[in-house]
């Protein structure tokens, strides 16, 4: 049954996956990726972190997109070409990650993992993951909230600049 | 119970999806849409070793947190790079944005 859901999520996931690195369009892509998120979540949901799988919801597939949503909105593809979204060197694209797949396929299968017994417990719920990180990883968690102002200041630094815009444009035709 | 190398495998399959898009777009909104896909593809790694390898041990969740953090920063720095580009230069195609290259 595990593997039945499994197969069905990774299926969807890959499946968005694939159309989201190939569509034409700019906004079927970004909703394909919601899809791949989604399924991502539910991958998360199957190995039992259910926190990670709310986070995913929240951060990347509520969050993220929207935001990649408004950069969509806010630019323009170039017009009048033929699969405008895409670089002409496709194939060579295609056969470097196809080479990265079968290393990446060798060393998972010939490593021998060291593979405890699954415990299907309490222990995963977010209380547990809530006291691990204000108890051991207080540090990190400190750091990671600077560097969100940090990246917030530099969004609003580098993408604010709406008085010099008219210059600018008119320096570079 | 599934085997942790079914989980492995689909994190590698998307890897690699996300590496082409990387490498096969040149919409950069495309390209940072792809490098998400990528961090996904590794935070699965993380949250499948924590459960299998790592028993009771929640550091792999931990991991992909401060992971999912990190990315949500980097898609805002990097959005706001690609409005100011197209701002200055009217395009995002990243074969036209070359004044760095010489």
């Amino acid at each position: 049954m595990q593997l039945f859901i499994f197969i069905i999520l990774a299926i969807i996931t890959i499946v968005a996956g694939i159309v989201m690195v190939s569509a034409d369009n700019i906004a079927r892509s970004i909703y394909s990726h919601v899809l791949a998120l989604l399924g991502i979540a539910g991958i998360y949901i199957l190995l039992y972190a259910e926190f990670m799988a709310g986070v995913q919801v929240l951060i990347y597939a509520g969050g993220v997109s929207i935001m990649l949503l408004f950069a969509l909105m806010l630019t323009k593809p170039a017009k009048g070409v033929v699969r405008a979204l895409d670089h002409p060197k496709r194939v060579p694209a295609f056969i470097t990650s196809v080479v990265l797949f079968g290393l990446l396929m060798f060393g998972i299968i010939t490593t021998k993992w060291p593979v405890q017994a699954h415990q299907p417990s309490i222990i995963m719920a977010p209380e547990a993951i809530g006291k691990v990180m204000f108890v051991h990883y207080v540090l990190p968690f400190e750091i990671v909230s600077i560097i969100l102002l940090v990246a917030l200041i530099g969004a609003v630094v580098i993408g604010g600049k709406e008085e010099n815009t008219p210059d600018e444009e008119k320096e570079e035709p | 119970m599934i085997s942790l190398s079914y989980y492995l495998t689909f994190s590698a399959v998307l890897f690699c999806v996300g590496v082409y898009g990387v490498l096969a777009r040149r919409n950069s909104i495309m390209i940072l849409v792809s490098i998400e896909l990528m961090l996904n593809a590794v935070n699965i790694n993380l949250v499948a070793f924590s459960a299998y390898v790592g028993g009771s041990d929640l550091t792999g969740q931990i991991f992909s947190l401060f992971a999912i953090a990190v990315g949500a920063g980097e898609i805002g720095v990097g959005l706001a790079i690609i409005l100011n580009l197209y701002r200055l230069r009217n395009t995002i195609n990243i074969d036209q944005i070359d004044f760095l290259k010489w």
